[in-house]
């Protein structure tokens, strides 16, 4: 009778550290978010910036863009927590404009656009994603002035999607 | 039958696995960069780098090429690829604030900042947090220019070269300062390989393999064959080793018909020979001393190993099959001829690295249990993979 007592113990504690995890992951596995640009965006000063595709622990963003003639993109950031507006330490890797890829830039984004924004592989899980505040910062020039564009990607404290929001 | 398709899977995905690890060497000697301010010298190289392609991501493990559509985001195009790239890295003390533009790795003949290869990427170390093991020392940085202030590593992203990784190389750093008299360019050329800039791998981990052929066994004078897996970890110049696999011969009974003697009882017992099935553990010292071009070197090897396991004969004059079991342990001696990893100019003989060797070594054993029967002093050829 003993090893089985012993076996059924095991079990329960098994099954509450089973069920704690659900509760704690369940809620925050996985994250998605994929709408077709126009739900949500985001418009201030002739620029409108929407996050069209997000995916928790995948590195490529989707964003739609539509700007003044004389705008150039400076720069993405992925950002957590209270990392300042377009002060994150995690740059963008590269940039497709519409159908091309920038290795580099700045590069003209004047018009509409459709704009994919790559980050480091592990960005999302080095900065343990699921647990914290997580922004993406886009850095544009304007007519020759700096305007910095910030989206908030998930809320920590829930788990939650805060993008289209 | 299937047991060997297994062994075999097992042993090919291993030796498949074995050269897909990035290796990266760290600058021990070093000549400073031209002109002396800023400051530049060499720090480190990735000699292969395997990357996504521009344009390319990972997606739901795929490899992708994503758009963004005025229908939204779409990543149904399957024809991403990666690619492998050299990765260069600078030490640069960019002061209170040096702008790096551009990057480029040419023969040392080459004119400054012209003729060679470009940086595809840029990145720069992470000055914070540090903690985030999860993430890449360097991170890219598309802007450009983009601004190093202290003394930071900036690192290019290049294509493959091999040959230019065995003749004198720089890596020439185009910078925008500003100083009182306004911006101006730079040009910093920092001698990444030849005369004066020396190399060692930073490998720490490293799989092992190694396939032999025994003439004899402490407790058997016939001829056996061995496979083992292990995992070594460099300590400086010495790689340490715990090697644990499985010894014997062909399983078939001993027969009459097959050449008398020892030599050949791995693979056809004959009327002198023992079956043996045995496990075999070794702890294994060994490192490499000499190198010769791209790919050739010699190597050390210094090991305790030691052997468990079953023997069977046939008793000639009553057919009956007799077994007993048995257990010796030794001390092993090697000298080892390794075509290594082609790594780069520089790099000292005695680094750690990656490489196929064959083996020759002389083996002495002590039986722990079981009646002697063979040679206390052995030899044989091995393949090593280390």
């Amino acid at each position: 009778m003993r090893p089985f007592a012993a076996l059924v113990g095991i079990a329960r504690s098994q099954g509450i550290v089973v069920a704690a995890a659900t509760l704690v992951l369940g809620c925050r596995l996985p994250l998605v978010y994929d709408v077709k640009p126009g739900l949500a965006p985001r418009c201030a000063d002739d620029v409108c910036l929407e996050v069209v595709h997000f995916e928790s622990a995948e590195e490529a963003f989707g964003v739609w863009l539509e700007a003044p003639p004389a705008t150039r993109l400076l720069n993405a950031r992925f950002a957590i927590d209270d990392e300042p507006a377009c002060g994150g330490h995690v740059p963008v890797e590269w940039v497709r404009v519409d159908r091309e890829v920038h290795r580099h830039g700045p590069v003209d984004v004047g018009g509409n656009h459709g704009l994919v924004l790559d980050f480091p592989r592990d960005a999302w899980f080095a900065h343990h994603g699921y647990w914290r505040d997580t922004f993406v910062d886009v850095e544009l020039e304007v007519a020759g002035k700096p305007r910095c564009v910030r989206t908030r990607l998930t809320r920590g404290a829930s788990g939650k999607l805060a993008v289209g929001q | 039958m299937t047991r060997a398709r297994a062994c075999l899977t097992v042993i090919v995905a291993s030796l498949a696995a074995a050269g897909c690890f990035p290796i990266t060497y760290r600058a021990r000697q070093t000549l400073p960069g031209d002109p002396a301010v800023p400051a530049a010298r060499a720090e480190s190289v990735k000699t292969w780098d395997p990357t996504y392609a521009p344009g390319t991501t990972g997606a739901h493990a795929q490899d992708v090429v994503p758009v963004v559509t005025g229908a939204g985001f779409d990543a149904t195009d399957e024809s991403g690829e990666r690619r492998e790239y050299v990765l260069w890295g600078v030490r640069l003390d960019g002061g209170p604030g040096t702008e790096v533009v551009a990057m480029m790795w040419s023969p040392a003949s080459a004119p400054r900042c012209q003729g060679g290869h470009p940086a595809y990427d840029l990145l720069l170390d992470r000055d914070r947090p540090k903690d985030l093991e999860l993430l890449e020392d360097g991170l890219v940085h598309w802007e450009r220019p983009f601004i190093v202030e202290g003394s930071r590593v900036v690192f290019g992203r290049f294509d493959q070269d091999p040959p230019l990784l065995h003749r004198a190389s720089v890596v020439d750093l185009t910078l925008r300062r500003r100083d009182a008299a306004g911006d101006h360019e730079v040009c910093v050329r920092v001698p990444v390989t030849g005369p004066g800039v020396t190399y060692w791998s930073t490998k720490r981990w490293s799989l092992g393999y190694r396939i032999a052929l025994r003439r004899a066994q402490a407790f058997t004078p016939g001829s056996t064959f061995s496979f083992s897996m292990g995992l070594g970890r460099w300590l400086g110049p010495v790689r340490l080793g715990l090697e644990a696999g499985i010894t014997g011969t062909n399983n078939d009974a001993p027969d009459k018909g097959s050449p008398a003697g020892t030599w050949l009882c791995f693979t056809a017992p004959g009327p002198d020979c023992e079956t043996a099935n045995l496990g075999t553990f070794a702890l294994d010292a060994s490192g490499p001393f000499a190198r010769w071009g791209r790919y050739w070197g010699l190597a050390w090897s210094l090991g305790y190993e030691v052997s468990f396991g079953a023997l069977h004969r046939l008793d000639p004059a009553t057919g009956d099959v007799l077994g007993r079991h048995v257990g010796a342990g030794g001390p092993r001696v090697g000298l080892r001829l390794f075509a290594g990893i082609p790594d780069l100019d520089g790099v000292s003989p005695f680094s750690p690295t990656s490489a196929w060797s064959v083996e020759l070594f002389a083996a002495a054993a002590q039986e722990y249990y079981g009646a002697a029967g063979g040679h206390p002093l052995s030899y044989g050829v091995a393949v090593v993979g280390f």
